[in-house]
């Protein structure tokens, strides 16, 4: 191992738990479910596991513990959260992190109240969190390949159309929260293993800010998204070191850019960039053929590229 | 020159073009009926006009101005209308409400009253029931309510999408009958039908869509005797009643 | 009898602050996650003015000066945030989440300076010279800024829905939130609509944030989301849009919130806000007073 890599190793770290969280929370926005409630279940996660490993409880027994129990947790909470449309679900999901923090603030012994835990035994090697985010991104991503990864794209941008293709809207909805829960919970675990320490302070509104702009920023398109996320909002406060404490101001105008600009984030802003050097590849080794535009199958919210149209430009 | 005058209309949803390349104009108290199957481009045309969606080629101009890339409220405001499909009226506010809104525009209290009485003169029905939610009307007295509602913004010319739509044959008759009041008024009309047959009798002049093109156009007289449209639309609306 | 008096102007800030996420809900389909953001700086600012500039200004001119600030931050959010986003959006659930999403990244803006400013620690706003006078009735003790803070909301609560009920422009904010594009259609622009809801509800955030920082003493930078939490409770009893109905659930509320933390210890009170959220819209997600709903999709 390198200096330069002992010495970074932390952002490496923190980029495989961030890369969890933004998958989380990803793959509800994707769907049009309007959920914030990954940073509760990060908290969530992050306590249960400091607790079982108090206990003694071994590092991998933990994450399946929590992986498992989040994702019930998480469909249990959906079951009556699925009634709920758009800006509702979006309160109640916001709420629900809020009142998470007043729990942990009162959570006795539990939580160790406003100070939170420390020097919890850490029983996890960065390979081994490399290996688990890998694995969830893995699962993401074999989730967008198969259908039902698309049922839920379509779900996203026509939720009638969805029901007319036959998607069983709820189930899906259901299904799709558990999974971030799921995943939520597990970026938790790996955080208070990788840290040893969690507080209040730990999942508030910073780290909404910081997952949004994760998914958001990165693209919410395709799991390749959340990784630019991750690598986004974990490096550039290193690489631009004057930004210093500032940094969720400049994450704040990012968000705002990305989605009132370039919905499609970072990827969509590569996957157009590929698109159209292709295009101009093509059109050059054709004589200037008409370029077929390609309908945007991966990021449903991507306008159509601006081509001029072609009419008349024959070779 | 005509009030309303469209050069070479384009409308296109992502890949799919509705409207090729429209020209038609429109003049004051007269009226012009376009025909045409589902899927035509007829309620794109219309759309596009009024500013509802951005046309991809051509030009819409009114009066002095071009007024193709104005936003929907700003083309309202210099007169010119539409009454959509569907009716569409403000459900839970009254009628008289619905009504005031229509003259949302007109700054001038006493005006406002005067065309509230001319409106209630012309469709008393709306008098009567002036303090219901609009949701709570018939078919035909929504239809009505947004004819009004219209015409309290004081309009040049109307722009209006299937007034008949799923209104009784006896209903049609007295929307149509309304439609040659309001141009008798001076109002110039533009109107989508399905129902050609009704439609074409208040009519001046008619053209015809297919697939986004101009097919025929010419006085309602020429565009009802013409065998083409007499076998597309009369024919099966004739058998049909 | 003084758990009441506590009751009623905690209400009052709750209202005030509530309204103006309830109409911009209720009207624009916009959850503004940045109110609270504004209303935390709108009381930052009139501390920066009398705390670190020294400054003695009295509290009318204070309660204008949050306003102001208030009414500018959510009109710049309007004018670069929402409205770029309402363009470029092709359907309403987009646009809903853009916006939402947006919201929270402008909030991040305002409390990440007023973190750095006062070091993560709480601040007060001290109007000088504030004439504190306290009125006994009966065994009631109520003091001067006590009954300006509800005399205040109840006038802007009650103007308000008579506006809204009466005035040309409430009239066309109501049709606009039925339904915006035939709203266009009578000539009512939806941008300036849009302006106008966001200048009001900022200016009431504002005028919620110098009276809560003056009633409760003091504020941190993260009180913004603490009182989303019950504005979000104050909306969903009333139902989205309904200024009426906000009134009633931030009372219900704060009697609520009152009588937790008089027979509890620690710092439960919140707990009230997310229990009547979930309750209320598990069983009526419609709200308490609301009339019939209107669905849209």
């Amino acid at each position: 191992m390198n200096a330069w890599y002992s010495a970074h190793v932390v952002l490496f770290q923190t980029t495989a738990i961030y890369a969890v969280l933004a998958l989380s929370f990803q793959v509800v926005l994707r769907s049009g479910v309007f959920s914030f409630a990954s940073v509760g279940f990060f908290g969530i996660g992050a306590y249960v596991s400091a607790n079982l490993a108090k206990h003694g409880v071994s590092g991998v027994l933990s994450m399946i513990i929590v992986f498992v129990g989040s994702a019930i947790f998480g469909y249990a909470l959906s079951l009556p959260l699925v009634r709920l449309r758009g800006l509702y679900l979006g309160m109640v999901t916001f709420a629900f992190d809020q009142i998470l923090i007043v729990v942990a603030n009162n959570g006795g012994t539990y939580t160790g109240g406003p100070v939170g835990l420390f020097g919890i035994p850490f029983d996890v090697s960065t390979l081994e969190l490399f290996i688990v985010a890998a694995i969830c991104l893995l699962l993401v991503s074999q989730l967008e390949r198969r259908s039902i990864g698309r049922s839920i794209s379509v779900l996203r941008v026509d939720e009638q159309l969805a029901r007319s293709m036959g998607v069983e809207v709820n189930r899906q909805r259901n299904f799709i929260f558990a999974l971030s829960a799921a995943l939520g919970g597990l970026a938790g675990v790996l955080n208070t293993f990788n840290f040893s320490t969690i507080a209040p302070g730990g999942f508030g509104f910073d780290l909404i800010v910081a997952g949004l702009t994760m998914a958001v920023v990165g693209g919410i398109g395709s799991w390749l998204g959340a990784v630019i996320g991750a690598l986004i909002v974990v490096w550039f406060p290193q690489v631009f070191t004057f930004v210093g404490s500032y940094k969720a101001i400049v994450y704040g105008v990012l968000v705002i850019l990305v989605v009132a600009y370039e919905p499609g984030g970072v990827l969509g802003l590569l996957q157009r960039g590929v698109r159209a050097i292709a295009a101009l590849i093509e059109k050059r080794s054709s004589g200037g053929a008409e370029v077929p535009v390609e309908e945007k199958k991966v990021v449903p919210s991507v306008p159509p590229p601006a081509t001029t149209p072609q009419k008349g430009v024959t070779a | 020159m005509p009030l309303l005058e469209v050069h070479d209309l384009h409308v296109r949803y992502g890949g799919v073009i509705a409207v090729r390349g429209i020209d038609l104009s429109v003049d004051e108290g007269r009226v012009e009926v376009v025909l045409g199957a589902n899927g035509a481009g007829k309620t794109s045309t219309l759309r596009a006009i009024c500013g509802q969606l951005r046309q991809s080629q051509g030009h819409v101009r009114w009066a002095d101005s071009d007024i193709s890339t104005w936003p929907s409220f700003k083309v309202a405001r210099a007169g010119l209308v539409l009454v959509p499909e569907g009716r569409r009226v403000f459900a839970p506010l009254s009628v008289y409400e619905n009504l005031l809104l229509g003259g949302y525009t007109n700054k001038s209290k006493a005006r406002r009253a005067e065309l509230l009485e001319s409106v209630f003169t012309m469709f008393p029905i709306l008098g009567e029931r002036r303090k219901q939610p609009a949701g709570l009307l018939s078919g035909g007295e929504q239809q009505m309510l947004a004819f009004g509602r219209a015409m309290m913004a004081e309009p040049k010319v109307m722009l209006m999408d299937e007034p008949s739509m799923g209104l009784s044959p006896a209903m049609v008759e007295r929307i149509m009958d309304a439609i040659g009041d309001i141009a008798k008024t001076g109002i110039g009309i533009l109107m989508v039908e399905q129902n050609a047959m009704a439609a074409l009798e208040v009519a001046e002049s008619a053209i015809v869509l297919e697939r986004g093109h101009i097919v025929l156009s010419g006085t309602a007289d020429e565009i009802r005797t013409h065998p083409d449209v007499v076998k597309a639309f009369l024919g099966d609306k004739a058998t049909a009643g | 009898m003084e758990q009441v008096v506590n009751a009623i102007v905690l209400g009052s800030c709750y209202c005030l602050f509530a309204i103006g996420l309830s109409l911009t809900w209720g009207t624009l389909n916009v959850l503004n996650l940045a109110h609270g953001a504004v209303f935390m700086f709108s009381a930052f600012t009139c501390y920066l003015l009398t705390q670190h500039l020294d400054l003695a200004i009295p509290l009318p001119w204070l309660i204008l000066i949050a306003m102001a600030v208030g009414a500018a931050m959510e009109l710049a959010l309007d004018l670069l945030v929402f409205r770029p986003i309402r363009k470029r959006s092709k359907t309403l659930a987009d646009a809903e989440l853009s916006m939402l999403i947006a919201s929270i990244g402008a909030a991040a803006i305002p409390v990440t300076i007023a973190q750095k400013v006062t070091i993560d620690s709480p601040f007060t706003v001290t109007a000088k010279p504030i004439n504190t006078t306290e009125y006994h009735i009966g065994s009631v003790y109520i003091t001067n800024i006590e009954i300006l803070i509800v005399v205040f909301t109840l006038v802007l609560t009650v103007g308000l829905a008579i506006w809204l009920q009466r005035s040309n422009s409430g009239r066309a904010l109501r049709a606009l939130s039925f339904d915006a594009e035939t709203g266009g259609l009578m000539g009512i622009s939806q941008g300036r609509m849009s302006a106008l809801v966001l200048v009001l509800s900022g200016m009431t955030a504002g005028a919620a944030g110098v009276f809560l920082a003056v009633f409760l003493d003091s504020l941190t930078p993260e009180s913004g989301s603490d009182l989303l939490l019950a504005a979000f409770a104050a909306v969903v009893i009333g139902g989205v849009g309904s200024v009426w109905g906000t009134l009633i659930g931030a009372f219900i509320l704060a009697a609520g919130e009152t009588l937790v933390s008089a027979t509890t210890s620690g710092t439960w009170t919140q707990a009230v806000s997310f229990g009547l959220i979930i309750v209320v819209l598990l069983l009526r997600p419609s709200g308490l007073f609301s009339r019939v709903n209107v669905n849209r999709t």
